[in-house]
């Protein structure tokens, strides 16, 4: 201690006049208040000490206590989603959870316990989930607690706990009803079950979006709980509340359209359940603002309410030989829904594409022709049209018509591999279509590029084998074909509305590009018409439509076990195409499979019951109108084909020393890569030339 | 040993061969004594607001990253000062008179439309940020009275020359107290006055006097304010007059003791959870108890006590009386502040607000606080240059 003392002797050391220092009596002074203040330091200390040995345990008590009655916290309530017309799609119910205060009921005034009897005698009259006696057991054994549930009595609607709360209201007749309340919570709700089960996904507990819309939208549908904070006054067991409110999340309208997704599931049913195909799945959009309006893929069905039930798809013995994991990969398989997460090759549905893309960069002109032999060798490997005879001499239109792979080669032959990449892109193959659902499939490394991509390939890719889309990129892209050449990005919501009604965001036409122009539009319109008309896709017909649209048979190349993807892309009505559909059907389980009438008539079947829904009513002109100028065009063109064909062989300028095996049939336009038969063909592998020809 | 020879070793104190190179004596042990309870008081503020801050900003860190831009404004202003002013230019009239005088007019712009009004009472204003003017008040009380006691601190014999340095404490403490409705602060600054009188003051008669005066007037304000009488009565019986105040006391307690010995852990306390209000703020130190326990609660007392230590020493180190009484203004206004602050929140004491120095909530009271601690350290700084 003597270091601390010694200023006491400065002011001898500050002899110095001038400057002045602490003498010693202001240091003792100092020194007191030191002392002072840590005499105060001290009693804190001790005070602190007191504090936490006498008061420590009662107080960590009344804390936990708090923690469980009075900071409660209020649940937001998820958001609805709609459907276009405002049905309900999913929502939120408020369902409530019984908690017993088991400390109010056992309260005693004046010594005697008033509410004990009243109160379980109320509540057993209104509720039969619990035993009156257990009832008594359980107040009596956890007299001091204030929070006791029970899950037999969690999760009531309304309509169950409704008597009970009139009771408690009815504080005249029933005064002494008291130590009970009812939290609150929210349940998710699906009230069409399976019904888009795919598009809308489902909410898991705590609110967390699975897949769908209620994944991809998850952070608008959410709000934020509030929150009651309070405390228990000691003296009268009032309860002290101040009440943070809680934040709903958004609304959500989808374009989606609860009757076109009936249609369309009915159907997907029907052909599963007569063809047993391996999938089925269709989809309806809007190709003028590229609103998705129907979507169902028959492998993604399930209850949003239950979603992990696989029973749709798997047998109960199949369901208990599996193991957990084998499980859980059937059910993510059955939440992923095909036509968005899943790549696939297209077949022929690309034609008009690969055409367009030709038009619109001069390759070719509306009025060429080109010859069919029946195939086409690359490398020795000779390519065939599904027709092996050969088409013949055709227009572009009838090249589309005939679903001929043979012009579709010599075509892309002409628009080389730049413009066909190039359009590729326009089209946004290989690229994410945008759509506001998780998981799409963007199928970017199954394409070829550029740098990589051979002769041989570009003429598969011309007729949409080899390469990999996927269903919202075909429909985007075919819609700007038929409406004039606006690429609009799918989407399955319209807008996002607050919780009180003030529209937070809109998503009514979003135009991403241009990709062809009217003409080539126009043209392509009518070349699609007259494929349902009089080409390959002549099952497709609508009684009483006029409708246009491109079949498929895509041969699964991976597969190589002769297994078709077939398929039909349309839209109807001509003059102004209000819907697009595209329908597919993947290894059907019938004999010839490579027809594609399995899924143009599944088109017919899901249109000729959406049109007239959608207030499109049958034109009464049911033929080809006469008025349409280019419809008489391509008809006068065509016999003129048809007539300048007659010597199609002595114009050829290579031969062709095969003779087709079977003649296919007519509404398939499925082709064969057949390596066999390359050593049986010696064809020169010389570039055909197409042959021009003018209309005059 | 002879007494000269333990002044020279007491002077030049731990860092004795340092000082005979640079001659100076720069108390390190205080610095980082100071820069560990800021630290840690960063710390435990982003435990005890980042949940207010979430409900009312939607950003946890928001208490935390105003008080870094306050810290880091101090500390470049520390370091200016320490570096490029000697202390002793606050000796001069001008300077002294302009500060005191300047600090107080500060106080008054609360009247004017600069003033911002929170719960009832003006006592910020607002120029691109907010300032708590009682803070700015107390600083320029402090070097007024180091010069005001220096020059006249020993000529204080008489009756009228006492009131005369009890009026320059007044001023200030009744300018807060009229203009801001802010007593606890009036009461900060009268204690820090009485201090700087009481030290130097030859006449401790007066001063018995005082303190009697004192506690009668005490008396008198209490009995004769009703709501004075309820607070005191809410200290008495917390859990009667919950509505009155207590539930905010009884919080504070349960807080402070319910942690046991070594707390809940650092983030895992509930009560600032919407119990303890303000937790960031005067009741910060609940906080720590419940969360670092009542070892965490005592280690920081023990932090204060050796910082009001430090600072003691640099005072009677100090090359003159100006330095000493600067830093002795100093040390009067961290250890009132954190007794008051501990005792209320202990409930030793009625409620008044009184923020806990260094580690509550408020960038004006810690830039204060850096601008006093430099002008300690250079006081510090010179020590050593007397020969």
């Amino acid at each position: 201690m003597s270091n601390k003392r010694p200023n006491r002797n400065s002011s001898r050391m500050a002899k110095k006049p001038k400057r002045k220092r602490l003498t010693g009596k202001m240091n003792l002074r100092l020194e007191i208040i030191l002392g002072a203040v840590l005499f105060c330091c001290i009693v804190l200390i001790g005070r602190l000490i007191f504090l936490h040995k006498v008061k420590g345990q009662e107080y960590e008590a009344i804390v936990l206590e708090q923690q469980n009655y009075t900071s409660r916290a209020i649940p937001f309530k998820r958001g609805d989603i709609t459907d276009r017309n405002g049905n309900l799609l999913a929502t939120s119910i408020k369902v409530y959870n019984v908690v017993f205060d088991a400390k109010v009921i056992n309260s005693e005034i004046n010594h005697k316990k008033k509410y004990y009897e009243p109160t379980i005698k109320a509540f057993c009259k209104c509720f039969d989930e619990i035993p009156e006696t257990e009832l008594r057991n359980i107040i009596d054994s956890n007299s001091e607690s204030r929070y006791i549930t029970d899950d037999r009595l969690k999760r009531l609607t309304y309509d169950q706990i409704k008597e009970f709360q009139n009771i408690m209201a009815d504080v005249d007749d029933n005064p002494y009803v008291k130590g009970i309340w009812f939290e609150e919570e929210y349940k998710r709700n699906y009230p069409n079950n399976t019904l888009a089960s795919a598009t809308l996904g489902y909410s898991a507990a705590g609110n967390v979006g699975v897949t769908g819309i209620e994944s991809y939208y998850n952070d608008y549908l959410n709000g934020t709980d509030g929150r009651e904070y309070g405390y228990m006054s000691e003296d009268d067991d009032s309860m002290q509340a101040v009440v943070k409110n809680a934040t709903n999340g958004d609304n959500l309208v989808s374009s989606i359209d609860v009757n076109l997704q009936k249609i369309c599931e009915k159907y997907v049913e029907q052909w599963k359940a007569s063809y047993n195909p391996k999938r089925v799945a269709v989809a309806l959009a809007n190709p003028n603002t590229g609103e998705i309006l129907a979507m169902v893929d028959s492998e993604s069905i399930f209850d949003p309410n239950n979603p992990k039930d696989i029973s749709r798809y798997y047998t109960e013995d199949e369901q208990n030989a599996m193991t957990d994991e084998e499980k859980s990969d059937a059910q993510n398989k059955m939440w992923r829904n095909f036509l968005v997460s899943d790549g696939y090759e297209a077949g022929s549905t690309i034609k008009p594409f690969t055409i367009a893309g030709a038009l619109e960069d001069g390759k070719i002109t509306s009025n060429m022709t080109f010859f069919c032999d029946g195939g086409e060798v690359y490398d020795k490997l000779p390519i065939h049209c599904h027709k092996r005879s050969g088409h013949g001499t055709e227009t572009v239109e009838q090249a589309i018509m005939n679903s001929c792979n043979d012009a579709l080669m010599q075509i892309s032959r002409l628009e080389g591999v730049d413009t066909f990449t190039k359009y590729q892109s326009i089209f946004g193959f290989g690229m994410k279509s945008g759509i506001d659902l998780p998981g799409e499939a963007s199928c970017e490394g199954l394409l070829y590029t550029k740098d990589n991509m051979k002769l041989i390939d570009l003429a598969c890719n011309s007729f949409g084998q080899n390469f990999s889309v996927n269903a919202m990129q075909m429909m985007s892209g075919f819609s700007s074909l038929i409406n004039g050449g606006y690429y609009y990005k799918p989407h399955v919501i319209k807008q996002i509305v607050n919780s009180s009604g003030g529209v937070i965001k809109s998503f009514d036409k979003q135009v991403v590009k241009q990709t062809v122009t009217k003409e080539t539009s126009d043209f392509l319109k009518q070349a699609l018409v007259n494929t349902v008309e009089k080409g390959t896709g002549k099952t497709a017909k609508v009684e009483g439509y006029q409708v246009g649209g491109k079949t498929g048979t895509a041969q699964h190349l991976d597969k190589n076990d002769g297994s078709y993807l077939l398929s039909f892309l349309g839209f109807a009505p001509m003059d102004n195409p209000q819907l697009v559909c595209y329908a597919i059907v993947d290894e059907p389980d019938v004999p010839d499979n490579s027809s594609s009438s399995y899924a143009c008539r599944l088109f017919s079947a899901v249109m000729s019951e959406a049109l007239p829904y959608m207030n499109i009513y049958a034109a009464t002109d049911t033929g080809l109108p006469g008025s349409d100028t280019a419809a008489g065009q391509t008809q006068t063109q065509a016999t003129a084909e048809t007539q300048a064909s007659a010597q199609p062989q002595a114009e050829q300028e290579t031969t062709i020393e095969y003779s087709p095996s079977e003649d296919e049939c007519y509404n398939s336009d499925g082709n064969a890569i057949d390596s066999g038969d390359a050593d049986k063909l010696k064809k020169e592998t010389e570039t055909k030339e197409a042959e021009t020809k003018s209309e005059q | 040993m002879s007494r000269t020879g333990i002044v020279t070793s007491s002077r030049v104190n731990s860092s004795a061969v340092r000082n005979k190179k640079q001659k100076s004596f720069f108390d390190y042990s205080l610095l980082f004594m100071m820069i560990f309870i800021i630290c840690f008081g960063l710390v435990v503020l982003y435990s005890a607001s980042a949940y207010e801050c979430q409900m009312k900003y939607g950003d946890p860190k928001y208490y935390l990253m105003q008080q870094i831009k306050a810290l880091i404004m101090g500390f470049v202003a520390m370091g200016i000062i320490v570096y490029f002013v000697n202390y002793r230019i606050l000796k001069f009239n001008l300077f002294a008179i302009g500060i005191y005088l300047i600090s107080m007019f500060i106080a008054m712009l609360v009247l004017t439309p600069l003033g911002v009004e929170a719960n009832g009472a003006k006592r910020w204003i607002s120029v691109g940020m907010s300032v708590q003017v009682c803070e700015i008040v107390k600083v320029g009380l402090i070097i007024f009275m180091a010069y005001y006691l220096n020059k006249y601190g020993s000529k204080i014999k008489d009756v009228v020359s006492f009131i005369k340095a009890l009026g320059c404490v007044a001023l200030p403490a009744g300018v807060i107290a009229v203009f801001t409705s802010d007593l606890s602060s009036a009461i900060v600054i009268a204690g820090i006055g009485s201090v700087m009188i009481f030290i130097t003051c030859p006449k401790m008669k007066y001063f018995l006097i005082l303190l009697g005066m004192g506690v009668g007037l005490v008396a008198v304000a209490i009995l004769a304010m009703p709501y004075r009488m309820k607070r005191v009565r809410v200290w008495l019986n917390p859990k009667k007059y919950g509505e009155d105040g207590g539930y905010q006391v009884l919080q504070s307690l349960y807080s402070l003791a319910s942690g046991g010995l070594f707390g809940k852990g650092l983030g895992k306390g509930v009560q600032k959870l919407g119990y303890v209000p303000e937790a960031q703020n005067d009741m910060i130190f609940t906080v720590i108890c419940e969360e670092l326990g009542i070892i965490g609660g005592i280690a920081v007392i023990f932090m204060f006590v050796f910082m009001i230590y430090r600072l003691w020493v640099v005072s009677v180190n100090a090359p003159d009386l100006f330095g000493s009484l600067l830093v002795i203004g100093v040390m009067a206004h961290i250890s009132i502040q954190t007794i008051i602050n501990i005792a209320v929140v202990t409930n030793t004491m009625p409620n008044t607000g009184v923020p806990l120095p260094f580690l509550s909530y408020g960038g004006t009271s810690i830039l204060c606080l850096l601008l006093e601690m430099a002008l300690v350290f250079s006081v510090s700084k010179r020590t050593g240059v007397t020969k």
